[in-house]
């Protein structure tokens, strides 16, 4: 393009040519001129200027051609010779050609700061293209309902059965030993087989009808045998106190039992069971495993302090207990309340002489329980063949407890009292109660107070006075009285003009002294018409219409901020979020919170991979289309400027997919 | 300008109150106890009124477990006696005029206290636990606990004559000889207010003891010599509204649960139903001379009104629709020895009519009476102690203050009109450069007459329509079967 405007050189040959062109010019412009005047009829006398200087020079000249508007292209010189078609002018042309062709000038490079504005723009501009892309998901995070973090949530897997099964892998190699022996074994029960091989082994032998009933009763006994290991389990699991101090008093109370039934049936083994507790008790009073916070322990930290000997032992027992603590781990749910109790009742068995003595059952497995554990007996007691005596000496800590109790929650315990003996807390002896539906027994030995009859009879007159009064006065004109009140009310609340003139200002006054009409009707200020009552049309009703200034205080008198309407802002409002207005699932997604976080989990920033990757599978699933992107998914799915590129390939994809969607 | 934020976020709470209405009505599946009624049968061509059914009959129908609840107290020495039951209808207070106040489960029949005062006892009532009760004696108002030990001497209630309770705001209200209502805030035990409520209609110079508070927004209703009634707040000075309700003296009123209805009983012998929405008279029964003495609405709405020693049950009254001006009775009852009723008060969640009259306590067994399905939220009859414990903390928690009681409890989510447009004529006037906010109103709620006809026309031209489309649909849907 820049080619059409490089100038010919100018010829100093051409100058005569060109000044007789340019006057020649000039005479057909005046010629027009003067036709374009005679056109209106009217003549006019053109005056025509004369300029001192009319000659044009070569000067003048050179600076015309210079000028944009008259440049002539060698083109257009070379076209006024199209008619000629002479081998010369071809070549020429062909050479001209050639010469503007090669004439391209390089640009002059931009200055510094403008260069680096440029460069500065098309920066931006690319980077908000590309930050461009972020704008749906900010939008969509920033109105969303609720925000999960971590946003980038790796999906929930569940785990199969045989998955987690497999994971399960023997360690030792006594183990796998062991495993084996057992896999060997004909009583394990195969899968899909409802008898063991054992089983199948004995019915097999069978005829049919004995072997139906012994299948039969394999069935139930398995059954009975899930039954109760479900049973076991479920009260296992029972963590409350109270619960298991019941099962231990039922285990006690059976010990007893046996114990006795034991003394009767078989003495030999009577004894051997003394033995056996007393060698528990032996046991216990020479490992001294104890806490250090029991009365024993106490003492000898007083003691400790001028004894080393006492302070060994404490230690001892610190220890002791320490490593016992570590054995009971397992038991410690259940068994929590019972070491208090141990340790004080075992207390005394450490010191020299008679105390009576609980066993502990952390030391006994379940199983053995009932018939080792001998309770709180003591042996030295059962032996003097008093069976009864242990029980009676442990009904006492349980009735100090039961005191404790009453005492804790009084509501009960008074209540219990009062059903006793409900005199206790009535000034008058009254005696009967109101227990029973019909209490129709007379209570004789009350006497009323004399005023209180008095009372009554009073009470009785002037009842019967009032009423007589108000019957006479009934229809006594209640109606007018009651619009007389109204009227006057309403009198009362319309709003009343102000008078601002002032008498004596203008004008004469004083007694007698008429005041102006117009000054009067100037001066008095009108105000604005009270909104209609709302009482209006309710002749025998009066509402109060003056502004409740405290819930006013309480009221939004300005519209928030997002809304634009007050009907908006109302309807919000208006609906309830509380538990007592809405069910359970309604109040929790009324009031769902707008983000939720996981406890120790880090917030990361929104990640690019992520968040485009993500976007992009869920819309290929959804539109459930093929884009052909599965190879190009495994490519690029390495490198963010990657990514970017899929992203716009998946758009433009997309873009495809409406189209012919509209096609179709 | 609402912005497309604030639109969405509009449109989300739109749809999160849509799912909570949708899901509240799916809730009340839930409800699946009914309620009791009575049917009559047709005997001999004849149809038996449910009138004519006495207390036994009634008794030896129902099974061992409700005839249980009909029981008679003789207590012919200390009477008459106000009657109270708490809000769970578990436990009843008794107070006999002659100072024989006593509490117990009436159901179980296991007494909590008894005693008496040596004072003249003009009311008794629960507050919001069973564990104390308010007693107005002559001088003072004393607040006992369930033992029947004094807790409080409330010498700021003296010589109250009737004692309400407002269970949500902690508030105990009460009128006295003198003429003045008084509240107390038995939470913090601080008097609220205390208002002068002598009405100059009408000849009384003393207090009034007709009383009645209205539930739904916790006003208390007075009924005045002259057939006056004033309906007040513990936040004005004056009462919200008066009206004259009859042409003579008041001796009952009553309102509804749901505090759309009021029954009025005067001395001219008339029972009045009251629509509190509009204030105006629904229905107008002429009753036996001197008027019911007092008037107790159910849960469900039925209402009992005790005339000397008979107390007549009424149903479907206050949504009557037929034309005659006969009063729609359901039930009957004479207390014996013609000892004439005193007090009456339904039992909450229970069909069960508790009676105090001149000598004694009837427990009287109604139909129907009682909301089959309780809240145990709200209100749980068959509350631990643990439960009552929580409860009463939770209830302390949500306390209502006392400044939030008005007429129309639907002013508190609404823009308050007239200050919005003070404040931003405050603004315009006081900082030139911030340009005030107009009040945008899309449709106001205030229509004129012909607007509401307008609205009400096209409403029942809309059912209609969609009636007749539905009918449309079903026809389509057998012809093609």
């Amino acid at each position: 393009m820049e080619n059409d405007f490089i100038e010919e050189p100018v010829l100093n040959d051409d100058d005569d040519d060109e000044q007789s062109h340019s006057h020649s010019t000039k005479q057909k412009h005046d010629k027009l001129i003067d036709s374009i005047v005679h056109l209106g009829g009217k003549k006019r006398k053109v005056i025509i200027r004369k300029e001192p200087i009319s000659i044009p020079n070569n000067l003048v000249a050179s600076t015309q051609t210079s000028s944009a508007s008259k440049k002539i292209k060698s083109h257009q010189l070379l076209s006024s010779l199209k008619k000629t078609s002479s081998v010369q002018i071809q070549t020429l042309k062909k050479q001209l050609a050639k010469v503007n062709k090669h004439q391209a000038v390089l640009q002059q490079p931009l200055q510094k700061p403008q260069a680096e504005k440029a460069e500065r723009i098309a920066a931006y501009n690319q980077e908000t293209k590309s930050i461009s892309k972020w704008d749906p998901i900010v939008a969509k995070n920033r109105t969303a309902e609720t925000l999960n973090f971590p946003l980038k949530n790796g999906g929930v897997q569940f785990q199969t059965t045989d998955e987690f099964v497999g994971k399960f892998q023997t360690l030792s190699s006594l183990e796998k030993d062991i495993a084996a022996i057992l896999q060997s074994s004909s009583n394990n029960i195969q899968p899909n087989s409802l008898l063991t091989q054992a089983e199948k082994k004995i019915i097999s032998k069978m005829d049919l009808l004995e072997a139906k009933q012994k299948l039969n009763e394999l069935k139930r006994m398995r059954a009975l045998i899930s039954y109760q290991q479900a049973k076991f389990k479920r009260v296992g699991k029972i963590k409350s106190k109270k619960f298991r101090r019941l099962v231990r008093k039922d285990r006690q109370k059976q010990e007893e039992k046996d114990l006795k039934k034991l003394s009767v049936e078989n003495p030999d083994k009577f004894l051997e069971r003394l033995e056996h507790l007393e060698r528990h008790r032996i046991e216990e009073r020479s490992t001294l495993r104890h806490k250090n916070s029991t009365k024993w322990a106490k003492e000898k930290r007083l003691l400790s302090k001028f004894n080393t000997k006492a302070r060994e032992e404490i230690e001892e027992q610190l220890k002791l207990g320490k490593h016992l603590r570590t054995k009971q781990a397992q038991d410690e749910s259940d068994d929590d309340d019972d070491d208090e109790d141990e340790d004080e009742d075992a207390q005394p068995a450490s010191k020299p002489g008679v105390g009576i003595q609980k066993k502990k059952p952390i030391e006994i497995p379940l199983i053995l329980a009932p018939s080792q554990i001998e309770a709180e007996s003591n042996p030295w007691l059962t032996t003097t063949g008093s069976a009864v005596l242990p029980a009676s000496e442990y009904s006492k800590p349980n009735e100090v407890r039961n005191e404790d109790m009453s005492s804790s929650d009084s509501d009960e315990e008074h209540e219990k009292e009062n059903d006793e003996n409900p005199s206790q807390n009535e000034p008058i002896e009254n005696t009967e109660s109101y227990g029973v539906t019909t209490a129709t027994k007379p209570v004789e030995h009350l006497t009323m107070p004399d005023s209180m009859k008095r009372i009554e009879i009073e009470l009785k007159q002037t009842e019967q006075h009032q009423m007589n009064i108000q019957e006479a006065f009934a229809d006594d004109d209640v109606l007018a009285e009651f619009e007389k009140e109204k009227s006057d009310i309403i009198d009362h609340d319309r709003p009343k003009a102000i008078d601002l003139s002032l008498p004596g200002w203008g004008e004469w006054a004083g007694s007698g002294v008429p005041v102006n009409k117009r000054k009067k009707r100037k001066f008095l200020i009108q105000p604005k018409p009270a909104p209609p009552r709302r009482d209006i049309h309710l002749h025998h009703v009066i509402i109060n219409e003056k502004a409740d200034q405290k819930i006013s205080e309480h009221r939004v008198c300005d519209l928030p901020f997002p809304f634009a309407d007050v009907e908006q802002f109302e309807s919000l409002v208006q609906q309830p979020l509380g538990r007592e207005w809405n069910p359970e699932t309604a109040y929790r997604r009324l009031n769902q919170p707008k983000i939720r976080t996981r406890i120790g989990v880090r917030i990361e920033p929104l990640d690019k991979q992520d968040v485009f990757f993500k976007r992009h599978h869920s819309k290929r699933d959804n539109s459930s289309l093929d884009f052909n992107l599965s190879n190009n998914d495994e490519d690029k799915s390495t490198a963010d400027v990657e990514q970017d590129s899929l992203f716009d390939n998946e758009q433009s994809q997309k873009k495809k997919f409406k189209r012919k969607q509209k096609t179709n | 300008m609402t912005t497309r934020r604030t639109k969405k976020l509009l449109y989300v709470k739109e749809r999160k109150a849509k799912f909570a209405a949708r899901q509240t009505t799916r809730a009340e599946i839930l409800h699946v106890e009914e309620e009791g009624y009575i049917t009559s049968d047709k005997v001999d061509e004849e149809e038996q009124r449910t009138v004519d059914l006495t207390q036994a009959d009634i008794k030896s129908s129902v099974d061992i477990f409700s005839a249980q609840k009909r029981f008679d107290l003789e207590l012919p020495l200390y009477g008459p006696y106000k009657i109270d039951y708490t809000r769970n209808g578990r436990h009843l207070l008794l107070g006999g005029r002659k100072g024989h106040v006593a509490a117990f489960d009436w159901q179980t029949k296991k007494l909590h206290c008894e005693m008496n005062v040596m004072e003249q006892v003009n009311d008794v009532k629960w507050l919001h636990i069973e564990t104390m009760y308010a007693v107005a004696q002559r001088q003072w108002t004393y607040i006992y606990d369930n033992q029947g030990v004094e807790v409080h001497c409330l010498k700021v209630l003296d010589r109250s004559l009737h004692l309400e309770f407002l269970p949500y705001h902690f508030l105990l209200a009460a009128t006295n000889e003198a003429g003045y209502l008084s509240y107390i805030d038995v939470s913090i035990g601080k008097k609220v207010a205390s208002y002068n409520t002598r009405v100059a209609n009408g000849n009384g110079k003393c207090g009034t003891s007709i009383m009645c508070q209205n539930p739904s927004n916790a006003l208390i209703g007075l009924g005045h010599a002259g057939g006056v009634l004033t309906f007040w707040s513990p936040n004005q000075r004056e009462p919200l509204v008066k009206m004259l309700a009859h042409k003579s003296t008041l001796r009952s009123i009553a309102i509804d649960r749901t505090g759309s209805y009021m029954a009025t009983s005067g001395v001219d012998a008339k029972l009045k139903i009251w629509d509190l929405r509009t204030y105006k008279c629904l229905h107008e029964y002429r009753t036996a001379s001197n008027g019911a003495s007092s008037l107790s609405f159910s849960q469900k709405n039925l209402l009992a009104a005790s005339y000397r020693d008979v107390v007549e049950i009424y149903n479907d009254i206050c949504d009557n629709e037929s034309a005659s001006n006969e009063l729609p009775r359901y039930l009957l009852h004479q207390c014996s020895n013609g000892a004439s009723a005193s007090s009456l008060a339904f039992c909450p969640y229970e069909d069960v009519l508790g009676v105090g009259h001149e000598r004694g306590f009837v427990s009287l067994l109604v139909p129907g009476a009682g909301e089959p399905n309780f809240d145990a939220l709200e209100a749980n009859p068959y509350q631990t102690k643990k439960q009552r414990k929580h409860a009463e903390v939770k209830q302390l928690l949500d306390k209502i203050q006392p400044d939030m009681i008005t007429l129309d409890n639907s002013v508190l989510s609404e823009i308050d009109r007239k200050g919005f447009i003070r404040k931003q004529e405050d603004k315009r006037n006081n900082f030139n450069f911030v340009k005030p906010k107009e009040l945008i109103i899309q449709s106001d709620k205030k229509k004129g007459k012909i607007g509401k006809r307008l609205a009400r026309k096209t409403q029942i031209r809309d059912t209609k329509l969609k009636e007749f489309l539905q009918q449309q649909q079903l026809k389509r849907k057998k012809n093609k079967n």
